[in-house]
């Protein structure tokens, strides 16, 4: 067996006073595909950092191709061929193809003078090993998500990668895009490349990966080669519990539906879609991405007006064109992206809780800054936000926290409809299923939900009916109380079809 | 609890409040009775008016998250527009000089807010980037009063009008006292007010404000209407202090009103910012300025005070909350141990 | 293909104003055939050449995502500080002239991008500052005596004289400035750089994105240094270039107009976030802005006009653009948060 192109022996690494790593051992051959699996906070990107240079160990060593190195640093991790792919793909986006895939092997080079057949023969020679069809001129913020990862694997290949770190690679992906990339780890395995991929998306750490590494708490807990191992057990070594979660049986009956859409269409995003939501459901939608989900769910919110169609909210046609609109009519949105659409950073907690409820608190003419804080106060504690931070700001909390920060301005409103748009992403497993037993909760009260979600055990347990939506379109509708949990996935991964 | 930062804005309101008590202290033996005399006191009132309305407008749109380039421009042309307005001999014939003045004391402020609400279409209906948006606005109104005048100054103001820049009431100039009012009725707005509250949303996160249906392009549209309005206040003082309108004036004041909503702690990224640090700042740089005068110090080492301070206060801001950042992360780590040592 | 339309747009900005510059000529040229006059097109290449010298400089400093309003400054007091430090030694050497002012724009500029980087300042902001503390500076240490034509240095006063071409015109001549020499040069050396080095590249990318270019290892500070070192030299340059065009030297003058010069690079396409603009679209943005200046009075129109159509020109201009982006963000469902 060829020697390991990574061996991290023994390392150990704390912040002031948190062991984000202890004792890790992790070995990587050349060609292996190896998946680090783990829950937030569990090590993974510290190990990652201290791989890289970005960050130093504290005992232990890392052995890079044969040479042990108490402290790395990022010239000596480039030199050992190890690369980094983030989740945010680090691209400059306003430079072509072929410029970003060229910098950094250019910059390296130390050269003055550069042309753009300079970057133009790098950028060909690492696209050949993975023959990748890009246009190398094209700007790259023009690009598709899949496309702006294909630059940024060959960035690494041009820089000679033999180890490529791969950060929760298929978050933005449309299935089909998860074949290819799949299909391009599968190249540079060929090639004797080694990739080491987090990810948290189980199926697919099950498609590709040869070994399984599960991180907890700091602590390597497992390592398994694919064959060992299954979703269950890996839940389980990735959270240390059996986890338990209550599936959600409406009680809250009522057959005059809040939503009723009909052939909706907006090119480009999603055609013909149809469907209903009545109060007291969860209502799922599932399916991957580039399905048409969240454009949906804009469409609904008013960012996103259709071309087609028509919106029916509590019996009458609709124009929504506006948030503001969505509003009046009584339609909430958790969004996508907390922190970028969802929260006011500095502001404290009290602030944002009550964004959306500020009119509201009108009394006559003005607006009583005791009024606001008691209304925050009120649902911070429904929520189970931490009380004492009503003054502190926002990005203190913990995304547990600021998720039902998020989730408790919209119930302000007393919204009639709720659209979730992938509520419990970067949430640990805790703060996740309390998340979930709110939103139960909110529907068994009588308020209509729809849930979108990449998780199928999320939605599995979570809603009353689920819709699958690929390519634009509903292709199915799924009773869970029918259907097992097995089949959904099936159905989602496209390995059956509808 | 309107801010977090509340202790820190209140301790940079109790840091300006600390330098303007030395200031004036130093002065003392340094100008003894030169400065100290109702007449100083009562010129400076009037000068700081003007200058006091125009921060006002410019902190409004920096809370916002924004820069307002246009509002010394809008000043400029809105005054220009009702000076033609009053001094047209028509006007005067019809109303009297009483009249000509009551008219240019509404057109003007109404004028500037229109102005003012120009940026918000910009900036509301084609995504204007606010800097951009006022740049260009800046250019448009200076070319609109450059082409109107053709550089000549519109004067010769009617008694009553020419009598707003110089009345006192008890002593104190009476666009003072508006001011105190203005900006009274500004920061109770702020805190009080669906807008107000709404504009701090706006200002930290534009994109948020939006997905949470604040009604994001109302508070945008108030803001610079706002900021409008009380630009041609200030316009109103200013061309009846000096008895003349023209296409150029108060160029300098961009900066210096950029500097006192920055010395009175706003973040120029938005979201942060409360008008009375701004009050503040006015007065600590109008004593500074009216020292100088009286010192008889060129109007180049003020300039170069003001371009200093501005740095320096900005550098500041920086390192202080690096250190606050870093002090956070201490704080989450302590805590995580603290979690985990107890569970 | 999407790609290919962007491009099509980038081309197709420079193409628009291209077209505009030759329509509106045209326009004029057939109103008034004074516009094709030597004089008319001499005066213009004049006049263009030291908002043009400012301009790159700008271009350069907003390619790297930041904006710059102490360029007039820079420029007038490296000029003021060449002229004085010849009087007073007695040396009278256009070279030199050039060489001080030049020292002085880079140190000043050095200024600048330390201020910036140390502090992570918004550059609006800290232009603004420092633009108040180099004029404050010169004006208290140096003084603000206006230098007249006699007093000027000699080797200036020629340098302004001085034409490339000369052209017999009704009972005189007139000439195309010497100066445009170095209009010219540094046009080209800066798009050589910002195209062709790894530096100017570096540029680009530190706009367009700047974690990523941290993460690229990028040296952030070399990178902005090199930006507002570059961009104080060339406003020293601009310097000399108007003391000898208008063989005079007033040293409170030409600030004030920075914001005009940050018009032209913006109505060039150069964007206010950074990572894009360049040079001829700048060239172009000064030329429009120049040409509407000088001959708006040969259709009748008084020279107070000029600011007018100039203004418009700007909010059309980024009006439009910005339009544009605000149809393609719908589209895509982009909310992105511009500054």
């Amino acid at each position: 067996m060829q020697q390991p192109v990574l061996d991290v022996r023994s390392v150990s690494k704390s912040f002031t006073g948190v062991q984000a790593l202890n004792a890790v051992d992790f070995t990587v051959h050349p060609g292996e595909v190896h998946c680090l699996a783990g829950e937030n906070g569990s090590g993974k990107s510290t190990l990652i950092k201290c791989v890289t240079g970005t960050e130093t160990i504290d005992s232990g060593s890392i052995i890079l191709e044969g040479s042990e190195y108490h402290g790395v640093t990022p010239s000596i991790a480039m030199d050992h061929g190890i690369q980094v792919i983030y989740q945010d793909l680090a691209l400059f986006p306003n430079l072509s193809v072929a410029e970003n895939i060229a910098f950094i092997s250019l910059l390296n080079r130390k050269t003055t003078l550069v042309s753009p057949d300079d970057c133009s023969d790098i950028a060909k020679i690492a696209m050949e090993r993975l023959r990748a069809r890009l246009n190398l001129d094209a700007i790259v913020e023009n690009l598709s998500m899949a496309d702006k990862q294909q630059v940024a694997i060959c960035r690494a290949l041009a820089l000679n990668a033999r180890l490529i770190f791969m950060d929760e690679p298929t978050t933005a992906l449309t299935r089909h895009e998860i074949d290819n990339l799949l299909a391009t780890i599968d190249d540079l395995r060929s090639h004797g490349i080694a990739v080491v991929f987090v990810s948290h998306k189980l199926d697919e750490v099950f498609q590709i990966a040869d070994n399984i590494a599960v991180l907890r708490d700091g602590k390597k807990v497992g390592d398994f080669p694919n064959e060992e191992i299954d979703e269950k057990k890996l839940t389980f070594y990735m959270t240390g519990k059996e986890v338990a979660s209550k599936t959600f049986e409406r009680t809250h009956v009522d057959t005059q539906p809040v939503l009723q859409i009909e052939h909706l269409s907006r090119t480009d995003h999603y055609s013909d879609v149809s469907l209903h939501i009545e109060p007291g459901e969860v209502v799922g939608l599932i399916g991957p991405l580039g399905a048409g989900r969240t454009e949906l769910a804009l469409s609904i919110f008013g960012l996103n007006p259709p071309d087609e169609g028509e919106i029916h909210f509590a019996g009458k046609r609709v124009s929504i064109n506006s948030p503001d609109d969505a509003k009046r009519l009584g339609i909430g949105l958790v969004p996508e992206d907390r922190h970028g659409q969802g929260l006011f950073a500095r502001l404290p907690v009290g602030s944002n809780i009550t964004a959306s409820i500020v009119s509201r608190l009108r009394r006559g003419l003005r607006i009583k800054p005791e009024d606001i804080s008691a209304r925050g106060l009120d649902l911070m504690k429904r929520f189970r936000v931490r009380e004492n931070a009503l003054a502190e700001a926002v990005q203190n909390l913990s995304g547990g926290n600021q998720q039902r920060v998020v989730l408790g301005r919209w119930v302000a409103i007393d919204p009639k409809l709720l659209i979730l748009d992938s509520p419990t992403v970067g949430i640990d497993v805790a703060s996740k299923s309390e998340i979930h037993h709110h939103v139960q909760d909110l529907a068994q009260r009588g308020i209509a939900i729809l849930m979108i979600s990449d998780e199928v055990p999320e939605v599995y347990h979570n809603c009353n009916r689920i819709l699958f939506m690929r390519d634009g379109r509903i292709q199915a509708e799924i009773d869970p109380t029918a259907s097992s949990e097995n089949e959904l996935r099936e159905l989602v991964e496209g390995r059956t079809t509808v | 609890m309107n801010n977090f930062l509340k202790s820190e804005e209140h301790s940079r309101i109790r840091l300006l409040l600390g330098v303007l008590v030395l200031t004036l202290l130093i002065l003392i033996p340094l100008l003894g009775g030169r400065f100290y005399n109702t007449r100083n006191f009562t010129s400076m009132g009037f000068q700081f008016a003007e200058f006091g309305f125009l921060a006002l407008a410019m902190t409004l749109v920096m809370i916002a998250g924004g820069i307002d380039l246009s509002v010394v421009a809008n000043m400029n042309l809105s005054s220009i527009l009702g000076a033609m307005v009053m001094t047209s001999p028509a006007v005067q014939a019809a109303v009297g000089p009483g009249g000509a003045t009551l008219l240019a004391i509404v057109i003007i402020p109404i004028l500037a807010m229109i102005f003012g609400g120009l940026n918000a279409i910009l900036i509301n209906r084609i995504s204007v980037p606010p800097i951009l948006a006022s740049l260009g606005t800046m250019i448009f109104f200076t070319g609109v009063a450059m082409a109107i005048t053709g550089g000549e100054r519109v004067g010769d103001f009617p008694m009553p009008f020419q009598k707003i820049g110089s009345t006192t009431a008890a002593g104190i100039p009476i666009p003072t006292i508006v001011l105190l009012l203005a900006f009274s009725l500004v920061a109770y707005l702020l805190d009080h007010s669906a807008w107000g509250r709404s504009l701090y949303l706006y200002g930290e996160n534009k994109i948020a404000a939006l997905f949470s249906a604040i009604g994001d392009r109302r508070v945008v549209r108030m803001t610079y209407m706002l900021s409008g309005f009380l630009a041609g206040v200030a316009g109103i003082i200013f061309i009846s202090r000096i008895n003349s309108a023209r296409v150029g004036y108060g160029g300098a004041y961009v900066l210096q009103a950029i500097l006192v909503a920055v010395l009175g702690g706003t973040d120029p990224d938005g979201g942060i910012g409360k008008v009375w640090g701004v009050f503040l700042g006015i007065v600590v740089l109008q004593v500074l300025s009216t020292a100088f005068n009286l010192m008889q110090v060129t109007p180049y080492v003020r300039q170069f005070v003001w371009g200093s301070m501005l740095l320096l206060v900005m550098a500041l801001s920086h390192v202080l909350a690096v250190r606050r950042q870093n002090k956070e992360v201490l704080r989450q780590a302590e805590e995580r141990l603290k979690k985990v040592s107890a569970g | 293909m999407k790609n290919t339309t962007i491009k099509n747009l980038f081309a197709r900005q420079e193409m628009i104003l291209l077209l505009i510059l030759v329509a509106y000529s045209v326009f004029v040229g057939i109103m008034n055939p004074a516009f094709f006059r030597a004089s008319t097109i001499f005066d213009i290449l004049k006049g263009s050449a030291g908002p043009l010298l400012l301009a790159l400089g700008t271009l350069v400093v907003m390619i790297s995502g930041g904006v710059d309003v102490s360029s007039t400054a820079v420029a007038i007091v490296s000029g003021y500080v060449s002229i004085r430090t010849m009087m007073a030694l007695g040396i009278d050497n256009v070279v030199l002239a050039f060489m001080i002012s030049i020292l002085m724009g880079v140190l000043l500029g050095a200024f600048n991008g330390l201020v910036i980087h140390r502090f992570e300042l918004p550059t609006l902001i800290a232009t603004l500052g420092t633009q108040n503390i180099f004029v404050g500076a010169m004006a208290t240490f140096i003084g603000t005596t206006f230098i007249s034509s006699r007093i000027m240095p000699e080797s200036l006063v020629e340098l302004g004289r001085g034409a490339l071409v000369r052209v017999e015109v009704g009972g005189g001549e007139v000439g195309l400035t010497v100066n445009i020499i170095p209009v010219i040069v540094l046009v080209i050396v800066t798009w050589f750089i910002l195209n062709r080095t790894m530096v100017g590249r570096s540029v680009f990318a530190l706009g367009s994105d700047k974690l990523s270019a941290r993460r690229a290892g990028l040296n952030l500070f070399r990178v902005r240094m090199f930006v507002y070192m570059y961009a104080g030299g060339l406003a020293g340059v601009m310097g000399v270039v108007y003391a000898a065009n208008t063989r005079s030297f007033n040293p409170l003058s030409l600030v004030g107009d920075e914001l005009n010069v940050i018009a032209a690079v913006v109505l060039g396409g150069a964007r206010l976030t950074g990572g894009v603009g360049t040079v001829l679209g700048t060239v172009l943005g000064v030329a429009i802005i120049t040409v509407l200046q000088q001959t708006l009075v040969l259709i009748g129109l008084s020279s107070s006009w000029n600011q007018f159509f100039v203004g418009v020109i700007i909010l059309v201009s980024v009006g439009v653009t910005s339009y544009r982006t605000q149809k393609a963000n719908r589209k895509n469902l982009t909310f992105i948060t511009v500054q």
